[in-house]
């Protein structure tokens, strides 16, 4: 099995342990409860997700461990990227299956809200490309307070990202991008590409230095 | 052939500092690697497992460069930890799912021997394991990808006698196999004394010595004698000295050269490994 599989497997089996707290937040936060589309539900479900994820192998010994394993620092660093990301899609997928289903209850009907779902991913993207070099940089103590700060940047984030893009002001770039949908689907895939290789760039070099 | 070769070690963190140790881990052999605490043994081990990043210096593993840097050498490394650096909240079948898969040479039905010798319930959490049980759970996991070199860091500090001898035991079954070496740090020195080829000592972040245990046992030599026979040239001739009322106990470093000196007006006795880390540790005059 190659070594980033094994270490992407690794979080998903410590992950686990959360799942009953996932699926009770996703209850709470989704349209049987609040209002549908919620950007609580959007906002910090991902989120939460991406956090318990990344955390789990936050203690040194734990970090010891991975090291101690036949793998390189880089490996263990881009699998903890492709993790999230795959975390970030796992919460995505979920919010879009609660909302679907409180849709289908409530009217009847199935809809996507598609500025939603893209805001974020891009909004996550940006926090998980800021969030993990800080959190290896501040190991375990700094994380703790990192936590917090994150999850309330990210329900503020959020929020402001998706009423953003549903605002007039930005119907008209929202009207390029729609006239140019190619063309932006390419910039803003590239600037995301660009701001997750750096912060991968910054996560390795702290990571390479850091003595366990 | 060397199984580790470790090569101007050097390393410094807050107050601590360790300066261009070099020494050779001998292949099929056991190597114990012998201090004080806070002596550099478990920097010397994280180093070659790549867990710190040194100052200076080069180490190869089985001929393979070892380091921060490198990851593949490991596969041959079978590594016990002082302390659990597994997830505490998985059992140890859950823990074993994780580990296996990264190893090209995992043995499930060896993993399954140990996990039954050491009788251990795979379900167990590891939270919820004796320190006795983690240690062999940790020593079932390092064994189950038939590594050529152990390395321990302090394994049997607080473990019972009884599993203490039966881990020594299984150390001497697995270096029967004449490839496999052990590199097993300690600050308890009984257990080198009893299992030991090899020893390097460190103390302070210095290389006292690495040798041949026996030829280290038969070079130092612990002196006993009346306290009249202590001058200032016979002191600096001693790495250790332990004054009481009546008289001293001290080490010398060359046995030949003290009985020189003092001839058959003292006792000689073979020293311990704890004699020589006691004396060199400490240093001049000790009273009692």
């Amino acid at each position: 099995m190659p070594k980033i599989i094994c270490l992407v497997r690794k979080d998903l089996i410590l992950v686990q342990r959360y799942l009953w707290l996932i699926v009770i937040y996703a209850f709470i936060f989704s349209g049987f409860i609040q209002s549908n589309d919620s950007a609580l539900l959007y906002g910090l479900l991902p989120g939460l997700l991406l956090i318990l994820a990344i955390g789990t192998d936050m203690r040194l010994p734990n970090q010891q461990f991975l090291v101690s394993l036949p793998v390189k620092r880089n490996y263990l660093i881009f699998s903890k990227y492709a993790s999230s990301f795959i975390f970030l899609i796992l919460g995505i997928a979920v919010c879009l299956l609660m909302n679907m289903v409180t849709d289908l209850v409530d009217y009847g009907t199935l809809k996507i809200n598609a500025s939603l779902v893209i805001g974020t991913f891009i909004s996550m993207t940006l926090f998980t490309s800021i969030y993990l070099p800080l959190y290896y940089w501040l190991g375990l103590k700094g994380a703790q307070f990192l936590n917090m700060a994150m999850m309330i940047i990210i329900m503020v984030s959020n929020g402001a990202v998706s009423s953003l893009l549903g605002s007039e002001d930005i119907s008209r770039p929202l009207e390029w991008v729609s006239a140019h949908s190619l063309a932006a689907s390419v910039l803003i895939a590239s600037a995301t590409a660009l701001v997750v290789f750096i912060s991968y760039q910054i996560s390795l070099a702290i990571f390479r230095k850091k003595d366990l | 052939m060397n199984a580790v070769e470790v090569k101007g070690l050097s390393k410094s963190y807050g107050g601590y500092a360790m300066n261009d140790i070099s020494f050779p881990v001998p292949r099929g052999y056991i190597t114990g690697l012998i201090g004080p605490n806070g002596a550099g043994k478990s920097t010397i081990i994280k180093a070659i497992m790549g867990m710190i990043v040194p100052d200076g210096g080069v180490i190869t593993v089985l001929g393979q460069n070892a380091g921060a840097t490198e990851g593949n050498y490991k596969q041959e490394i079978g590594y016990i930890s002082d302390e659990n650096i597994f997830y505490e909240y998985l059992s140890m079948e859950q823990m074993k799912r994780i580990i296996a898969p990264f190893y090209a040479r995992w043995d499930e039905d060896l993993y399954l021997k140990y996990m039954d010798l050491f009788e251990l319930p795979s379900r167990k959490k590891i939270k919820d394991c004796s320190k006795g049980m983690k240690t062999k759970y940790a020593i079932a996991l390092a064994l189950s990808h038939h590594p050529s070199l152990l390395i321990m860091d302090e394994p049997t500090a607080g473990l019972d006698p009884v599993f203490r001898r039966e881990l020594l035991d299984l150390l001497a079954d697995y270096i029967l196999e004449e490839e496999n070496t052990i590199l097993f740090s300690s600050h308890l020195t009984t257990d080198l004394d009893r299992v030991a080829d090899y020893v390097t000592f460190i103390d302070r972040g210095r290389l006292v010595f690495s040798d041949n245990k026996d030829e280290i046992l038969e070079r130092y030599s612990i002196v006993k004698g009346a306290k009249e026979l202590l001058d200032g040239d016979i002191r600096k001739e001693m790495i250790g000295i332990r004054e009481t009322e009546v008289g001293f106990e001290g080490l010398s470093g060359n046995r030949d050269k003290a009985v020189k000196l003092f001839g058959d007006k003292v006792l000689y006795q073979r020293p311990t490994l704890e004699d020589i880390m006691y004396f060199t540790s400490k240093g001049g005059k000790q009273h009692a």
